[in-house]
């Protein structure tokens, strides 16, 4: 025991004199620095980046469309011509896996026609932090009142079962991209409000907002050039594992049956759908989609940890 | 501290309110027919408006939630000019009778332009009470009680226009009003018969209710049925399954959570808190699947559903292990996380050095010295955690099929059932601001620094 202790500790000192004798080359190589010190975070790195390449590449390292229908061999296992199997209607698995991971990552279906970039998870992440930072922001810094009653209302928001908001939300809305992105923002404000206010209480006070406030500024301008920019760095790693937590939603909502209307590639569906088909003996179809979700997950958990963990440290 | 409760209290109450209020639009501006999806897809839109209106369903938003919210019988017993009475048949059904002017239940039915009043008597003097013995459990057949039926046409006023009315109570739960002669045409569907329509029938309906406050949660319009009657059921079930899963984590992750906090840094402490990490973060059904895949489907040990049918969870206890072991691994590493930062902060203060120092065994100042103190921040997190706990409730009841609330609730909201989403909703509400509360509370107790002012 004690062997372990020295010796991960040696492995500290030594991370940190690293990091103490690297001379400064940019923030970028700092970044970086400090995530490859770090083997969980490393792991989260490659986990996300495959995903991310993945959903970009979707087109180019797949042989079929999500939703062709090979009717001849519905339900099979992996093999040559599928290498991870069929679902139910024969569509190829890894397919549907590809672009479920563009949904996810990397556009957002408004409706049939109109795609925008920016996957599904990473909208609901930028409404939640924009409402979120918003209410965070004026509570912050104008205090009083409006402090109080924003944050009541916050309060209460947060003590209803995440869960139930989500039933509500979608299952009154119906499902579409749009809808599970306000779903994830009106889970997430609180949160960010929370922290973006914490932050405002303390800066609000330093010599540049005075400064701001006797130029005569405006309270957009104060709020959102002086503040917001100089609370980025919590709030980013926050974000970094909101976007965990709206991936995590996604998949909790498709397999309610609460996602992407049904032919489109959705993870969380996917995998309610193989459910049915386990029995008949083809655990597949489940498998896979339930694996790409931990994963994705999993990485962007580790990165966001790791990142926080070694930048303490670093400080 | 007693300022402090009431505070929190006043604010759990305002809390219902709003999201009840919430869950009320939401609901009503939500995509979906609820006709439609009671009855089918095939009904005509007079079939359809003849069903709202007995539901109650035409009336303004305002009214339907205050109707909800307090229930509808003052409104109908001045309507109506009887006392309204809600009593429990032997065979389980709630019905709504007007007290009669001697005290007799009454119900009319209205057939051609003749009022027809059923008159429920007790058969024994001595038996005055209208919930009596269950010998038999057929309503009309009953030894115990009569209904009489006759001709009631007196009741009859006339109103301002010069045709005959009358507010009474039908014998759906309504308080309704009859015009005679009114040639409205009225659409019933009843089960295994099918529809069924009918001339003269009421002008206006009023779904008798008592109302949230008194503790009616209504009629689920999914099943006809009173919402409590599934939802307590829903309810101790989800109960057995969330009690067993924290009996089996709260131990293990105390514990491991404790092992890796007394050694900050080592192998096992990194090892113990990355899986945990790994652990909590993949959505529950990805875990659920993982689990029914390897137990279930390849090494057949456990059924991989938890299907009880008729049968409470605790007389299947197998179908109970998947269930639970999904929902340990889901919480063990969040407790385990918070009891190790709590664990690790305790061992780097100066009263473990100096018990370390003046020579007390390693075990003795654990658990003598640092436990007592590490403890208190996870007991009371996980209080706050049930939030936490509910949404996993609800996607593993979801996975493997177990008749628990979240599944209620899922099934209820795809519905549009609102008053067993209500109920549902306020359950949860409730459980949930209740535990926070109760956890603050908690926390002043264990740790006596915190004063609230």
């Amino acid at each position: 025991m004690d062997n372990t202790k020295s010796t991960s500790e040696k492995n500290q000192n030594s991370n940190l004199d690293q990091n103490i004798d690297v001379p400064k080359k940019g923030k970028f190589r700092d970044t970086l620095k400090i995530l490859f010190s770090s083997k969980a975070a490393t792991i989260g790195l490659i986990l996300v980046l495959f995903w991310v390449f993945v959903a970009l590449l979707a087109p180019y390292i797949t042989s079929y469309s999500p939703m062709e229908q090979d009717w001849k061999s519905p339900n099979k296992g992996p093999s040559i011509a599928h290498p991870l199997g069929t679902d139910e209607l024969g569509r190829d698995i890894w397919s549907r896996l590809a672009y479920g991971a563009r949904i996810v990552l990397i556009v957002m279906p408004i409706s049939e026609k109109l795609w925008i970039p920016g996957g599904t998870a990473i909208w609901g992440v930028i409404a939640a932090l924009f409402c979120g930072a918003s209410l965070g922001l004026i509570s912050g810094y104008k205090g009083g009142w409006a402090d109080e009653i924003i944050m009541r209302l916050l309060d209460a928001m947060m003590s209803i079962p995440v869960i139930l908001l989500y039933l509500i939300i979608v299952a009154a809305l119906g499902s579409s991209a749009v809808n599970v992105v306000i779903a994830i923002a009106i889970v997430g404000t609180p949160g960010v409000a929370r922290l973006v206010r914490s932050l405002t209480l303390d800066i609000r006070t330093r010599d540049y907002v005075r400064a701001a406030e006797t130029r005569g500024e405006t309270l957009l301008y104060i709020l959102f050039m002086e503040i917001l920019p100089n609370a980025k760095g919590p709030i980013i790693i926050d974000a970094m594992l909101r976007v965990g937590y709206a991936i995590f939603a996604m998949g909790t909502l498709g397999f309610l049956g609460l996602g992407m209307p049904p032919p489109s590639p959705d993870w969380g569906s996917m995998v309610a759908k193989g459910r049915e088909f386990i029995l008949i003996g083809n655990p597949w179809a489940s498998l896979w989609p339930s694996l790409a979700i931990a994963s994705l997950v999993v990485g962007l958990n580790l990165l966001a940890d790791g990142l926080r963990e070694e930048s303490m440290r670093y400080q | 501290m007693a300022k402090f409760i009431i505070r929190r209290f006043f604010l759990l109450v305002l809390t219902m309110l709003l999201v009840s209020i919430a869950v009320f639009l939401i609901v009503e501006s939500s995509p979906g027919n609820i006709a439609k999806n009671v009855l089918g897809a095939f009904i005509t839109p007079e079939q359809e408006a003849s069903f709202l209106a007995q539901q109650g369903l035409d009336k303004p938003l305002f009214q339907r939630y205050w109707f909800w919210l307090v229930g509808s019988d003052r409104v109908a017993e001045r309507k109506c000019g009887f006392e309204l009475e809600r009593i429990e048949t032997e065979s389980g059904f709630q019905e709504w009778w007007a007290k009669g002017e001697n005290g007799s239940l009454m119900r009319w039915n209205l057939e051609g332009e003749d009022l027809i009043v059923y008159i429920r008597k007790p058969n024994t003097e001595s038996n005055s009470n209208t919930t009596s013995n269950n010998k038999d459990s057929s309503l009309n057949s009953n030894s115990e009680i009569t209904i009489e039926k006759r001709k009631d046409n007196e009741r009859w006023v006339k109103a301002n226009d010069g045709s005959s009315i009358f507010w009474g109570i039908d014998r759906n739960n309504h308080a309704v009003l009859w015009v005679k002669g009114a040639s409205s045409e009225v659409w019933n569907f009843v089960v295994g018969t099918g529809w069924i329509k009918s001339k003269g029938g009421p002008q206006s309906y009023i779904p008798l209710k008592k109302g949230f406050l008194r503790g009616d949660f209504g009629v689920s319009l999914r099943t006809g049925r009173p919402v409590e009657k599934s939802l307590f059921i829903r309810l101790r079930n989800s109960v057995v399954l969330a009690g067993i899963a924290f009996v089996v984590v709260m131990p293990i992750a105390l514990l491991l959570g404790m092992v890796a906090g007394i050694n900050e840094g080592s192998f096992q402490d990194r090892f113990l808190s990355i899986a945990g990490m790994i652990f909590s973060v993949i959505p529950e059904f990805a875990t659920g699947i993982f689990l029914i895949l390897i137990m279930s489907h390849w090494l057949e040990l456990v059924p991989g559903a938890s299907v009880f049918g008729e049968k409470a969870p605790w007389q299947r206890p197998d179908m109970l292990i998947l269930p639970v072991l999904t929902l340990t691994l889901i919480e063990l590493g969040y407790v385990l996380r918070i009891t190790r930062a709590s664990m690790a902060e305790v061992m780097r203060s100066a009263y473990i050095r100096t018990a370390f120092l003046k020579g007390l065994p390693f075990w003795k100042v654990i658990f003598r010295h640092a436990a007592k103190n590490a403890l208190i921040a996870p007991i009371t997190v996980i209080m706050l955690h049930v939030n936490w706990l509910m949404g996993g409730i609800v996607i593993v009841e979801v996975v493997f099929g177990y008749p628990g609330l979240g599944q209620y609730l899922l099934d209820s909201a795809l519905y549009k059932d609102v008053n067993a989403i209500e109920a549902g909703t306020m359950i949860m509400v409730l459980l949930a601001v209740g535990t926070q509360l109760f956890a603050d509370v908690l926390y002043t107790f264990l740790n006596p620094r915190i004063r609230y002012s």
